[in-house]
């Protein structure tokens, strides 16, 4: 079996697999998203491998597909990260690295993982932890059509090339952490949800903008929902908001004596 | 190498933005930092409630967006699915025709003959777009590029910011993205049509009747409208 995947002589291979390191390490310069593409187009290129992937923990530490080489590799890790239960899930747990050498075997360690793997034209895996500070933040996930063990070269440049992903991913986890990114973009859809119902309540209740978006933040208070959640009822027509709100007097406290 | 430097130069520029007014400084910011383009746009793809724009600079801002959401296509839908910088040098070129075949074609014959489309991303996820665009085709300086990705960065350093700051309100849009946002809900409530719609027929008679679209905001959120919300565009 040849080592250099039809990629040429040893020298062209090599000069190749600088080529990988770069672009992978370019990373650097881009965010985790540029680097586990390289990383994926890569392996695809260098290793004896019919399908690839790329996974990485967010901020909450839930591991996500990044990256994959087909639809049929997407699909597969999504099953996977559902079930909790497979070789690039325990990669990840346990911070090392896993294969699975014929997925018609049954294998007590994922159940469920072999068929998954099948559909999806696959009979091995390897799992390769992506480690900083030798602690996994993602998983580098290779697959074969045909069964058997990885060779060792394969195996070894793997790992080399999921370190140097990790030395990417890694500086840039180093900015400020702020919210992520799905946050964010719940956030804006909030604060454009509130502006347009605002806008709404201007035009029924025939006030001025800056006085209606007052009028639905103290209705949002008064009903006990976020200024965004009442929005948008608002905009759904779910809920509807009338001029003079109402007003709630409050007992006084007993004034000590 | 050269990454400790580049994450310098984002910090900076993130507090001297931070300094100026945020996001809602960033486009113009950026406009003067890569003066070799006519417009900027910075954009997030809000969940639920479609693309929303922040800010804006250039005149050609809004026919850029509004071409986007009524195709479905071209460079920024590209970038935010990729995670990948989109570069169009040439949308008359036969190549973004087959690419975007509703999309180039309007965008050249509106005056938009390249745009460049910078993912602004969280932890590798794509929240939304900084893009660049011009009148004359040609591709964007390795200088220019290098300056997008920085403001593109920062952006998404400040995206964080806000969505984490306000956790009591809630998000505060800039000023202007606010008051167009109103603009789309007055134009929703009266022309009874949704927010993509609203959007675009604002954005359809600012540049039928050749005003800009800042000023048809301030009018529509006055409740004059100066035209028919309900007639289709």
């Amino acid at each position: 079996m040849s080592i250099d995947n039809g990629a040429g002589p040893a020298g062209e291979r090599g000069s190749l697999i600088g080529r990988a390191f770069g672009e992978i390490a370019a990373g650097r310069e881009g965010d985790a998203m540029t680097a586990a593409h390289a990383l994926t187009r890569w392996s695809m290129r260098l290793l004896d491998v019919e399908g690839a992937g790329v996974m990485m923990a967010d901020h909450h530490g839930v591991l996500r597909t990044m990256v994959v080489s087909s639809e049929a590799i997407r699909v597969l890790e999504a099953a996977e990260l559902q079930a909790g239960s497979g070789p690039c899930v325990e990669s990840h747990r346990r911070s090392l690295s896993f294969f699975l050498l014929d997925t018609e075997v049954p294998d007590t360690r994922w159940p469920g993982f072999g068929a998954q793997a099948r559909v999806a034209g696959m009979r091995a895996a390897h799992a390769v932890p992506v480690l900083h500070d030798n602690e996994a933040i993602g998983v580098l996930n290779l697959f074969r059509s045909a069964p058997g063990a990885f060779s060792e070269s394969d195996t070894v440049l793997a790992w080399e090339l999921a370190d140097a992903a990790s030395a990417a991913v890694s500086t840039r986890r180093s900015a400020p952490a702020g919210a992520d990114a799905g946050q964010v973009r719940a956030a804006v859809a909030g604060a454009a949800l509130v502006e347009r119902a605002t806008g709404m309540l201007a035009v029924r209740l025939r006030i001025d903008p800056d006085t209606a978006g007052g009028v639905l933040r103290l209705a949002a208070t008064q009903a006990g929902r976020s200024p965004s959640d009442l929005a948008s009822a608002v905009i759904s027509g779910e809920a509807s908001i009338v001029l003079p709100l109402p007003v709630i007097l409050f007992a006084p406290a007993d004034e000590p004596e | 190498m050269e990454q400790p430097e580049e994450q310098r130069h984002v910090r900076r520029l993130v507090s001297s933005l931070r300094a100026r007014g945020g996001v809602g400084a960033l486009s113009a910011e950026c406009l003067g930092e890569v003066p070799e383009v006519d417009g900027v746009v910075l954009s997030v793809l809000a969940a639920g409630a479609g693309e929303v724009m922040l800010s804006d600079s250039g005149p050609f801002a809004d026919q850029v967006e509004d071409q986007h959401s009524r195709s479905g296509q071209g460079p920024h839908l590209d970038a935010t699915a990729t995670g990948d910088v989109v570069l169009a040098d040439d949308l008359g070129a036969p190549a973004a025709r087959s690419r975007w075949p509703l999309f180039a074609p309007e965008m050249s014959a509106a005056g938009v003959n390249s745009i460049f489309a910078f993912p602004v991303s969280i932890d590798g996820l794509p929240v939304g777009i900084l893009s660049l665009h011009r009148g004359a085709a040609g591709p964007l300086s390795a200088a220019g590029q290098a300056r997008a990705r920085r403001y593109s960065e920062a952006a998404a350093v400040l995206l964080g910011d806000h969505a984490t700051g306000g956790a009591t309100g809630g998000v505060v849009l800039p000023v202007y993205a606010g008051e167009l946002q109103q603009a789309v809900g007055i134009i929703m409530e009266m022309g009874g049509v949704d927010a993509a719609t609203a959007l675009h027929r604002m954005r359809a008679y600012a540049r039928h009747s050749s005003r800009p679209m800042r000023e048809v905001v301030a009018e529509v959120r006055t409740c004059r409208l100066p035209f028919d919300p309900t007639a289709a565009t």
